[in-house]
């Protein structure tokens, strides 16, 4: 490398230093960022579980659990989407929906299939528990097989 | 619509609450799911995977609780500070449950290439064990035979034995005791290079030795068979020894061996030729000494070599009849042949021959008696035979012959009417001719005596005195001259005579010259001369009688002076008894002196004597 190539580069560290802001230097991460991760993550959940589902149809297994299996992960799936819909919905339900009684909800006001979705969407435990029921019978069963 | 909030919340922590309890149940099955089968990849992914989900299930369940106790408590700022990150973990729960959804291929990919190796190796094991199964099952057939068998390691220690082999190598202390197969079986080979440990150590793949063992005067003898003895790898462990019992096989073979000697010895001693020859090719496996000897080849020279090769039949046509006898009896007894021998002679013998298997091999067994001499002996006897038939014969006629002629004279005698007769120089002539006659009956008679005299061992008797030799040979060259006068005669002595006188007897040395003149006479033709030649030697004298006659073959020179022999003996020959010539030699000798025989046939004979001048 000769003389004038190091003073090219000598110059333009010069010059980038001395324009330098703190906006170029440090990302702030809002709220909106989180839910964007986990949302991102919930898709990839699904993904995930679909392709275990797809590999999972695609081989026939003889044995015992393995529909149970299966049903557990078509449940996932739809949790998923259930939570994946309800976390959508829920930044931009308006808050005059909710009714506050002492500080805290205690009715939701229905005015439309939106906000009909939006409340079952927070109900989905009903979708989670009876996923992981089938879960736990396909392990049991498994387990039996040994 | 208004619908109320609580059962939200109500879901919200009892499915919580709900979650955490399954999670956990489920985290425990998938547990023991995987303590079941550590070794099972899908089970340790479907572990992991329950795992990650209870993980994401606990994290969330208790998430959620924690948020409803705080909103109820009116604590929502605390939330909104944990919020962040229960939601984080959530995510962060997600992804590792994506990762494992979509590794799901791999594993099961993983999973079935190492079942399926598994399974192969299953199949391997299974293979191996029936392999080893198999192995035991001869290894234990191989242990269970009647032979001795036994195992022996790298080290030289005994590591299995049969009962068979204790029975004959009983054990040596405690039973359990490791014993070295040196101990146990001790032998020449032990701690040498003939070891088959050592050998089989060696690379060897088979080591076969003979052994033996003494059981009180009993020897027994065993075949001893070493092989390699490997694992499954071929990594050499030690060796398998099998002794086979081969004491009957030993004792045949051994007295198989003493009846070779035995049949070698006879073979051998015969002192007549032997041969041993193949039947097919005929071939000479083997000869005897005397063959040897009586032929002059050597047994190197013999081998393999068929007797027409060696030249030894000399008369080929008589070796098919023989062939063919033996071919159709088996054997044959005194089949006359010749046979040449290395001189190139010609000698007759007796062949008896007889069938035998030496080796699985037909072969001939031949023994040749030599009858050479015998047969000479029968013809000298047939000769003899002949010789005094014929001696009878001319002996009868030599005597009748006379006797006719004195028989005849002495009946004038006896009738002296007839007898008067006659002149007086008639009856004088009758008279001269029986006592001629009367004098060649003795003669012959005393050669007769002679003969007998000297076949029975005596020697011939002399009367020994002086004489003068030159005088004698005139006085009988005269009486010849006068009795033949048909013959010329002519006596030849020196001019000077140093010591004429000879101790001789008389009457045998005249008995000497009268049988060689009259011999001279007789085979000399009327008018040739006959030549008495007489000559001093250095301490004899030499008297010669020389002829013109028929002379001899040298055949007839060879037998001249045997007893009865006559040159010619048909019926028109000389007359005589063949006893002259024989009487001369002994006579002759008697005085030791000498007598041969010079003759050419038609060129006449000389018959020369050297008498000493002392007989004693």
């Amino acid at each position: 490398m000769n003389r004038s190539a190091l003073n090219r580069i000598f110059l333009l560290f010069i010059f980038f230093s001395s324009v330098a802001s703190p906006t170029w230097a440090v990302q702030a991460h809002g709220g909106a960022e989180g839910l964007v991760s986990h949302q991102i993550g919930h898709i990839l959940f699904t993904i995930g579980m679909a392709y275990l589902l797809l590999r999972l149809r695609t081989i026939r297994f003889q044995k015992k659990g393995w529909f149970e299996f299966k049903l557990f992960l078509v449940l996932l799936i739809a949790w998923n989407i259930m939570t994946f819909t309800g976390h959508w919905m829920n930044e931009i339900v308006p808050a005059e929906k909710f009714v506050k009684s002492q500080n805290h909800t205690a009715t939701f006001r229905i005015d439309n299939l939106f906000d009909g979705i939006y409340y079952a969407t927070r109900l989905d435990h009903l979708i989670l528990v009876p996923s992981f029921l089938f879960l736990l019978v396909a392990l049991k069963k498994w387990r039996r097989e040994v | 619509m208004i619908v109320p909030w609580r059962p939200v919340v109500f879901c919200d922590i009892g499915g919580s609450v709900l979650m955490l309890l399954l999670s956990c149940w489920c985290a425990h099955l998938a547990w023991q799911l995987t303590r079941s089968r550590p070794d099972n990849i899908f089970r340790n992914y479907i572990f992991l995977f329950t795992l990650a989900i209870v993980f994401f299930s606990i994290s969330r369940s208790f998430g959620h609780l924690v948020k409803q106790i705080l909103l109820l408590n009116d604590m929502p700022l605390i939330w909104q500070e944990i919020a962040p990150f229960s939601g984080a973990l959530n995510s962060t729960a997600f992804v590792v449950i994506f990762a494992f959804g979509i590794s799901f291929q791999r594993f099961q990919k993983v999973h079935n290439e190492i079942e399926n190796y598994k399974n192969n190796l299953e199949e391997m094991i299974e293979e191996r064990t029936d392999e080893l199964e198999k192995s035991r099952n001869t290894l234990e057939n191989i242990l269970n035979n009647s032979n001795p068998t036994n195992i022996t390691d790298l080290n030289f220690n005994m590591i299995r034995a049969n009962d068979a082999y204790y029975q004959i190598w009983p054990r040596t202390g405690v039973e359990d005791d490791v014993v070295r197969c040196y101990d146990s079986r001790p032998g020449v080979h032990c701690h040498t290079d003939s070891c088959p440990l050592v050998q089989i150590i060696g690379g060897r793949e088979v080591v076969t030795q003979e052994v033996s063992k003494q059981f009180g005067e009993e020897t027994r003898h065993f075949i001893l068979t070493a092989r390699p003895f490997r694992d499954i790898d071929g990594k050499l462990l030690g060796m398998v020894e099998t002794l086979q019992d081969i004491t009957l096989r030993k004792q045949a073979e051994i007295a198989l061996v003493e009846s070779e000697s035995r049949f070698r010895k006879i073979f051998e001693s015969n002192p007549d030729p032997v041969i041993l020859a193949r039947m097919k090719e005929g071939t000479i496996l083997d000869v005897n000494r005397s063959f040897e000897t009586v032929t002059g080849l050597s047994r190197q020279e013999a081998i393999d070599q068929r007797p027409e090769d060696l030249g030894l039949w000399a008369d080929l046509e008589s070796q098919e009849p023989f062939r063919q006898t033996l071919k159709s009896r088996g054997e044959i007894s005194n089949y006359e042949a010749n046979f040449r021998v290395g001189s190139g002679e010609v000698r007759t013998g007796l062949v008896s021959a007889s069938v035998l298997r030496v080796s699985k091999e037909p072969c001939i067994l031949l023994v040749i008696r030599d009858i050479t001499t015998e047969k000479a002996a029968e013809r000298t006897l047939i000769e003899m035979d002949r010789m005094k038939s014929e001696f009878i014969s001319t002996a009868a006629h030599e005597l009748s012959t006379p006797l006719s002629t004195m028989m005849g004279y002495t009946e004038f005698l006896r009738n002296p009417e007839e007898f008067d007769s006659f002149s007086d120089e008639q009856k004088l002539d009758f008279i001269n001719e029986i006592y001629e006659n009367g004098e060649s009956l003795s003669r012959i008679i005393s050669d007769l005596l002679d003969i007998s005299r000297i076949e029975s061992g005596n020697p011939i008797p002399l009367v020994l005195q002086r004489c003068n030799l030159p005088t004698l040979l005139g006085k009988k060259i005269r009486a010849f001259t006068t009795h033949n006068p048909e013959h010329r005669f002519r006596l030849e002595l020196p001019e000077t005579i140093e010591n004429p006188s000879i101790q001789i007897d008389r009457q045998r040395f005249n008995q000497v010259l009268e049988n060689l003149l009259s011999n001279a006479v007789k085979y000399s033709a009327a008018g040739t001369e006959i030549v008495l030649h007489g000559r001093e030697l250095d301490n004899g004298w030499e008297i010669r009688v020389e002829d013109q006659g028929v002379g001899m073959n040298d055949e007839q020179i060879a037998h001249v002076f045997d007893k009865f022999y006559r040159a010619d003996a048909s019926n028109t020959a000389v007359s005589g008894l063949g006893l002259g010539m024989s009487v001369v030699k002994q006579a002759v000798e008697a005085h030791h002196g000498t007598i041969r025989v010079e003759s050419a046939e038609g060129k006449g004979t000389t018959v020369i004597v050297t008498l000493p001048y002392t007989a004693e």
